[in-house]
């Protein structure tokens, strides 16, 4: 738990205090200082530049740790969404049962069909690229899982003495499915959060790569999957180019595996989670 | 046995009209006129009408889904906006491709995950163990693409051992294979060793050691049995992960199969092959899925 958890610190903490943690603006310079800045491009990682620098002369430590920002923001924003969608699905399933329960596990039958990146690349070239794009198409692909597993859980839940009860007292249905089948189900919903973001960066991070996320400069900052892309031109010259977003990309990815492994020990939800 | 098979066909038909009609609504995804998306803009008023009556572009949704699985029923998936060729065509030529790479990478992820997680299993909590556990923690948490650039810059471009990319001789194939066989692999390693592991304190294992058997023996003949079930099925479900990958690794490698296919589709939005690829691997991977219900209910009575 310790060693994930400081690895989300350091890469959060890099995503929102970039501009004090280096010297270089995250687009490069721009119009007159652009000659000077060209004439350093694809240097060797070094203390001035300890990731090298890109095709422009741009330093890559700078637009790596900007990158935090998209892979966090888009990661986080998707899972949110997801879990709240795919939360609503699955215990409106679990706790209705029935015909409610049959109709929409087909659905989640049918979505579960598709590999997950293929499907977010078939919604995003349909959308046209973007940031907005990458999130719709992380969502379509991820609400999924969480539907899967918040099924099973609140199904178990509605069989318990307090739903029972509240229904002895009256309650009406809508009322113990938001009172207490879905607040019951806050353990399986945080594992299934921080093991969704590790996927959600992941794919986010293939978007880009395949030119379906935003373009190399929106306004959080460069992707690390657009700087692995360009990189991926210069290998034979500046092989570099790839460490810095690569480590980055692999190690956010590590640390909500590790981060949902732990939570999930310690909360002992026994869930086949993807 | 029965049953439980008509049971399953049936839920597989029903996934596949659901995926089908998801996969038809793409092209009212794109903003604009669905006639600019399949056919492009630069089509006469007359073919547009005709194209629109085709395709039943004018009639409710449910009624265009009909349309849609007519052509489909003949393998008529339109034509691909850029070379103007049956998209059918080039999924048959290039489909086959992407199998022979996925099934490469497939042979090499088994031998490397299965050797790796038995050994381990044998040894385990010893340096040996720990540093493979590592590896394959750090295999598992790598993007394809990151992976797929540090083996073809170590392999291709520093040291000339192999071609960078390209489609041809056996040679071609070991990068991209590699690249796209490693995530399993750690991942399997990683399943063979516990699930190992669990067998391995069992009551009829301490039995077979007891008789005498050598640790080994035991392995083979009791405790490679009754992990066969579960892993059949991981392995087979470990399919989605070659079709997610073959896009990013026939990319890089320049392979030409169905996941590069994908790449020119995304870079002309080319929404009807996009389409047909969506398709194509979503069933392949349904069509797995269910098989390997059906071999896990076959080896192991009790899922029945």
């Amino acid at each position: 738990m310790k060693t994930s958890i400081s690895i989300l610190i350091i890469i959060f903490g890099f995503a929102i205090f970039a501009p004090l943690l280096t010297p270089y603006p995250v687009s490069g310079d721009t119009s007159p200082k652009m000659g000077e800045q060209l004439s350093n491009r694809h240097l060797a990682p070094s203390i001035k530049h300890p990731f090298g620098t890109d095709e422009l002369g741009r330093d890559i430590f700078a637009r790596t740790l900007y990158g935090a920002r998209i892979s966090l923001g888009v990661g986080l924003a998707a899972r949110i969404l997801a879990v709240i969608i795919g939360g609503l699905i699955g215990s409106i399933a679990g706790f209705y049962g029935g015909k409610t329960d049959f109709i929409l596990s087909r659905l989640i039958e049918i979505f579960l069909a598709f590999p997950s990146l293929i499907l977010a690349i078939g919604i995003g070239t349909a959308l046209g690229s973007g940031l907005l794009t990458v999130i719709i198409a992380i969502v379509a692909v991820s609400w999924v899982d969480v539907a899967v597993l918040i099924r099973a859980v609140s199904a178990e839940i509605s069989k318990r003495d307090f739903v029972m009860a509240a229904r002895a007292i009256g309650e009406p249905e809508s009322m113990i499915l938001f009172k207490h089948v879905i607040p019951h189900c806050y353990a399986p919903l945080i594992v299934t959060f921080s093991f969704g973001i590790a996927s959600a960066v992941m794919i986010e991070a293939s978007l880009s790569f395949l030119g379906l996320g935003s373009s190399g400069n929106s306004v959080l900052g460069p992707s690390w999957g657009w700087m692995i892309y360009t990189a991926e031109a210069y290998l034979g010259v500046a092989p570099w180019a790839v460490f810095g977003p690569g480590l980055f990309l692999a190690m956010t990815v590590f640390g909500w595996n590790m981060l949902g492994d732990s939570l999930r020990d310690k909360f002992d939800v026994k869930a086949e989670l993807r | 046995m029965i049953n439980f098979f008509f049971r399953r066909i049936a839920g597989l038909i029903f996934v596949i009209i659901g995926v089908t009609f998801i996969v038809h609504l793409f092209i009212h995804l794109v903003p604009g006129d669905p006639v600019d998306t399949i056919v492009g803009q630069s089509v006469s008023e007359e073919d547009r009408i005709e194209l629109r009556k085709e395709l039943g572009l004018d009639k409710p949704l449910i009624i265009q889904y009909f349309f849609f699985m007519k052509r489909l029923s003949k393998f008529d998936l339109g034509k691909s906006m850029i070379t103007q060729k049956p998209i059918s065509d080039i999924i048959i030529e290039r489909f086959p491709r992407t199998i022979y790479l996925a099934l490469t990478a497939f042979s090499i992820s088994l031998l490397l995950g299965i050797g790796a997680g038995a050994l381990t299993a044998l040894f385990p909590r010893t340096a040996f163990d720990k540093t493979i556990m590592v590896i394959a923690v750090l295999g598992v948490s790598a993007p394809v693409f990151v992976t797929a650039l540090i083996f073809r810059y170590l392999l291709a471009e520093k040291f000339s051992f192999l071609p960078p990319a390209g489609y041809g001789p056996i040679a071609f194939v070991i990068l991209p294979a590699m690249t796209l066989g490693t995530r399993s692999a750690a991942f399997l390693a990683r399943l063979t060793r516990t699930t190992l592991l669990e067998i391995l304190s069992e009551d009829y294992m301490r039995t077979a050691l007891a008789k005498g058997l050598t640790p080994a023996r035991a392995l083979f003949k009791h405790a490679f049995p009754n992990a066969m079930p579960p892993l059949i099925s991981i392995l087979i479900l470990d399919l989605a992960n070659y079709l997610n990958g073959s896009v990013i690794t026939e990319t890089i490698f320049a392979w030409p199969g169905l996941g590069r296919f994908a790449l020119t589709a995304i870079s002309q939005r080319d929404v009807p092959s996009i389409q047909a690829i969506v398709l194509v691997m979503a069933v392949t991977y349904v069509l797995a899925m269910t098989l390997a219900d059906l071999a896990r209910a076959w080896l192991d009575p009790r899922l029945r």
